[in-house]
Formats: C-alpha cells, sequence, structure tokens
C-alpha cells in the first residue's frame, strides 16, 4: 500500500468526518465556546450538532457543561486533553498524507 | 490521495482555527473602548490646562492623580458597557466564546510592517510639507500622528473580510489628521494634540457603533426560553 494512504487510512474516524472536524477545529482554538455559538459557527442544526457533540463526548475529546446564564440555560463546551492532542495528531497525519 | 478526495482542504482547517478571531470585535466593543481612551486622554489634558497654575495638581504627582482620577473611572465605565453589550446583545444573538491567550507572532509582525509603512509614510509626507529637517516638537507630532492612523489601519486589516469600508474611515482619519497639522502648525505641542485626541476618539467610536449597529442588523434576537 502506498505510504501516504497508509497515512491516510490511519487517521482518527470519529475527528475526520467534516461535520466533527470542524466542531473539533473550531473548539481547538478556544478556551471553550456555548453551543449557540457553534451552531453560529457551524450552520448546522440543533439535532445534527448535538448529535456530532454526543459522538465526541462518548470518545472522550469534548467536555460539555450545562449552566445557565442568568434564566437563560447555557451548554459550554470545550476539547479535553485528549481532545487537543487527538486534533493535534490528526492535523500531522493530514498533512502527511495531503 | 488528494484534498478533494479526503473531503477536507487545510486551508479549511486553517479557516475553523481563525474563526474566533472575528469574535474579538464582532459587536465593535473593541473599537469603542480604543475611542473612549483617547477621549479619557483629551479630557485629562483639558483639565489639566484648566487647573489653575502652579497648583498641585500641575506638578509631579499630582498629574498623576488627575490623570488616574479621570482615566480609572472612564476605563471600568467602559469595562462595564462592553460586559453588558455583550452579555446583553452579543451571547444571546451570536454565542459565547472564551479565546486562548496565545501570542501570535504572525500577527505582531502584521502590526510592526503596518505600522512601520505608516511611519514612513508619515515622514515622506512630512518632509514634502515642511522641507527642512523639523526640530523635535514637530517629529513628536509626526510620530504620534502616525500612530494614530497605524493603529486604526491595523484594526481596519484585520475587520476588512466583514468591513471593508473600515479602509475608507483609516484614510478620513489620515486625511483629517494631515489637514489639521498643516492648517495648525504653531502652538505648543499640548494645545496641539487636544483635539487630535478627540478626533481621533472620536473616529473610533463612531467606527465602533457603526461595528455594533451592523451587527444587531444582521443577527436576529434570540428567541423567548431559547438557549
Amino acid at each position: 500500500m502506498n505510504q501516504r494512504l497508509r497515512t491516510f487510512s490511519e487517521v482518527d474516524r470519529v475527528i475526520h468526518e467534516p461535520g466533527r472536524l470542524m466542531i473539533v477545529a473550531l473548539l481547538f482554538a478556544v478556551e471553550r465556546a456555548d453551543f449557540l455559538y457553534l451552531l453560529h459557527e457551524t450552520e448546522m442544526n440543533k439535532g445534527t450538532l448535538s448529535s456530532h457533540l454526543s459522538r465526541l463526548e462518548e470518545a472522550g475529546y469534548v467536555e460539555i457543561v450545562k449552566t445557565f446564564r442568568g434564566k437563560i440555560p447555557q451548554t459550554l463546551l470545550s476539547l479535553t486533553d485528549s481532545g487537543r492532542t487527538a486534533f493535534a495528531e490528526y492535523r500531522k497525519k493530514l498533512k502527511g498524507a495531503l | 490521495m488528494t484534498e478533494q478526495e479526503s473531503g477536507v482542504t487545510k486551508a479549511q482547517v486553517a479557516d475553523y482555527l481563525r474563526r474566533h478571531k472575528r469574535y474579538d470585535n464582532i459587536d465593535g466593543t473593541g473599537e469603542m473602548f480604543f475611542g473612549a481612551m483617547y477621549l479619557a486622554f483629551a479630557l485629562d489634558s483639558y483639565v489639566s490646562a484648566a487647573l489653575p497654575q502652579g497648583t498641585f495638581y500641575q506638578k509631579g504627582l499630582g498629574q498623576f492623580v488627575v490623570m488616574y482620577g479621570i482615566l480609572i473611572p472612564v476605563f471600568c465605565l467602559v469595562a462595564w458597557g462592553s460586559k453588558a453589550i455583550k452579555r446583553h446583545i452579543t451571547w444571546p444573538r451570536t454565542g459565547y466564546v472564551a479565546p486562548l491567550k496565545v501570542t501570535r507572532s504572525s500577527s505582531i509582525a502584521r502590526m510592526v510592517f503596518v505600522a512601520a509603512l505608516a511611519a514612513a509614510a508619515a515622514g515622506v509626507f512630512a518632509m514634502v510639507r515642511w522641507g527642512r529637517l523639523p526640530n523635535g516638537a514637530m517629529l513628536q507630532r509626526i510620530a504620534w500622528l502616525a500612530m494614530a492612523v497605524a493603529c486604526y489601519a491595523v484594526a481596519a486589516h484585520w475587520l476588512s473580510k466583514e468591513h471593508p469600508w473600515k479602509f475608507f474611515v483609516a484614510l478620513f482619519m489620515a486625511a483629517g489628521l494631515a489637514a489639521y497639522a498643516i492648517a495648525r502648525p504653531d502652538g505648543s505641542n499640548a494645545e496641539f494634540f487636544r483635539p487630535v485626541m478627540v478626533f481621533t476618539g472620536m473616529v473610533w467610536m463612531a467606527s465602533g457603533g457603526a461595528t455594533l449597529y451592523l451587527y444587531i442588523r444582521r443577527t436576529a434576537p434570540p428567541a423567548a426560553g431559547s438557549e
């Protein structure tokens, strides 16, 4: 198998999905953000975004904290250390494969 | 394997990583902060000049008492105002984001480049205008005017993707300051700089206010009870 193809086949499939990649990249650049910020930036609908976030939380890449801002519910999201490591690794492999 | 086959491009990833930067001044609060601080310095200068000559408030420590007596309340007021705009307008409309505190060497290099370019342009302009070697006071004026324009030009560059009209504001500021410098070559530097600070502060405030107005027009208010 071609070396570049082999490298590409080894990339993290959880992160590689375009929607989740967008979420992880957006969160990688910030300390934390809320659900509305991601909704606005990704232009996904609430259901799709929630589904991707659940998948990332299952993988241990995203931490989700439910809180309130005054009387308004707020969902704060941040990448975990393993999420940051996984994304950094993904970028490295992507650079090697492309 | 090409970027198209992989379904993602490096440019896309780079774009996602940069998105949060737009939020620094998405509502114009950053510009309004600059404007308010310029106006606060102008107020300090006017108040200091109006105080009786030779009193405690015009010497050493007294000058700092006056300066901080004006700057600190203005700073607190602006910080409170910015937070209020974020809390009541920005976060409910486009969400909350806390950026990482990372120094970006490329951004600093770009700022230095633009500032150097503006300073060089101002220097050439001054040499053409005044002909002979300017004295220290004149150099001080040129440096300050160039810096004032360069600061706004850097902000205009950062915001140019969403607000290309800010380059025209930078030109307006440069033209206004140059016209003023030509029209008023005499007098002390303190007298010269007061209107400069007022004008520059007003331009920043107006620019920030326009950004806020456009932000409110382009974004929808939150639905009741929604996140």
